[in-house]
């Protein structure tokens, strides 16, 4: 497979092409991508290609991530941990900063959504050669037990619910957390006096991802709910579900 | 011989329907699909047996016709995955394993990043792979 990306930043072919890398490229050949195009970026004669390059990488990972997330435990291929967590970065970042930048609730319903579909995909696999589910305990019960340690080779640590159709699921140590800090970084509390603020926002931004997960999973077995997220102290995380009668 | 496949999803939309018959009688063996969601729907709906098998994605026979078998398998996400066939003694273990594959390639279809959930299955790889594991059962139920 070669790695003619460049030439498709002439916007009209770029959909074909990606579909056709999509098909037989591995996660190397995706990183090793990405380099061609940000090194094509600094040679490239036709002057600055910068923002189709952007949206085409940003489509392209989207892509990817779906797909990724997909394969990494489903057909007991390994992926780094790393690649995966600086792919849902610069996601986050894509949407939150370049896309959607004056739009944060856009941003984080677009992201959502991808996490949506992931999850959608992902329960559809996981339940193969599983009994059907009675009822909602047992559905989330799934979730917290093969579901999670599919993805993130643990199990969810607590489950509450108040039998009224309110799950809390607690993760004490969340994979996609556990390298983060919410302490603001220089700049920004120079900048502003809410620092500390604007920096456990732009950390909620990267739970939306698996808020749509648990909540596409969730909606595929037939249970409608809504999912949101509480990072109350790291890397501990806890994910409310609120299932709609 | 397998006449026809189908796989319908959870609010009974059409997603993929195959017949593999030469004449044209494909609009009977839709037909019959269709009669069979109402079974699977009772299946699960009044289920009469109890015990471990209470709750297994395997239904079954699901009802006899003059002509064909019709088998159902229902899935967690509420897909429906429907088998027409004109074998008289089938083994139980073979429909089984059938579909388990049929339910692998589809959950491989719809993982495709660029299929729309809930929309009809358009890949031409699913289809060979269908065509393929159908012609397989044809061996080892003759075999």
């Amino acid at each position: 497979m070669q790695f003619t990306i460049a030439p498709a930043c002439k916007n009209k072919k770029t959909l074909g092409m990606i579909g056709l890398l999509t098909n037989a490229m591995s996660l190397q050949s995706f990183f090793l991508g990405c380099y061609c195009i940000q090194k094509r970026k600094r040679k490239c004669p036709h002057g600055p290609l910068g923002k189709d390059i952007r949206l085409e990488l940003n489509f392209y990972s989207f892509v990817r991530l779906r797909e990724l997330v997909e394969k990494t435990a489903a057909m007991g291929r390994e992926v780094s941990e790393s690649c995966v967590e600086s792919l849902l970065i610069e996601m986050v970042s894509s949407y939150c900063n370049r896309f959607y930048a004056d739009k944060q609730e856009l941003a984080a319903r677009r992201i959502e959504a991808i996490g949506y579909q992931v999850g959608h995909q992902l329960s559809e696999r996981y339940t193969m050669e599983r009994p059907r589910f009675s009822d909602h305990l047992e559905a989330i019960k799934f979730i917290c037990k093969d579901f999670w340690s599919e993805i993130f080779k643990k199990q969810i640590d607590n489950l509450k619910t108040n039998h009224r159709g309110t799950f809390v699921l607690q993760d004490n140590h969340f994979r996609w957390l556990s390298r983060m800090s919410i302490e603001s970084s220089p700049e920004m509390v120079v900048s502003s006096p809410d620092g500390e603020d604007k920096a456990s926002q732009a950390m909620s931004m990267h739970l939306y991802f698996p808020c749509g997960i648990i909540r596409g999973a969730l909606s595929n077995l037939g249970i409608p709910c809504a999912v949101s997220a509480d990072i109350s102290s790291l890397p501990a995380c806890s994910f409310v579900i609120r299932i709609k009668a | 011989m397998i006449v026809c496949v189908a796989i319908v999803g959870h609010q009974n939309n059409p997603l993929y329907i195959q017949s593999f018959t030469e004449g044209d009688d494909a609009l009977k063996l839709h037909h019959v699909v269709h009669c069979s969601l109402d079974v699977v729907d009772e299946r699960v709906n009044n289920p009469k047996k109890s015990g471990p098998m209470l709750n297994e994605t395997y239904l079954g026979l699901l009802y006899p016709t003059e002509n064909y078998k019709v088998y159902g398998y229902l899935t967690n996400t509420k897909v429906k995955f429907i088998l027409v066939t004109t074998d008289l003694d089938i083994k139980d273990a073979d429909v089984r394993n059938f579909f388990r594959k049929f339910h692998a390639a589809y959950v491989d279809a719809v993982s495709n990043p660029f299929h729309v959930p809930g929309k009809k299955i358009t890949s031409k790889t699913f289809a060979e792979r269908i065509s393929t594991i159908v012609k397989a059962f044809g061996l080892s139920s003759a075999g």
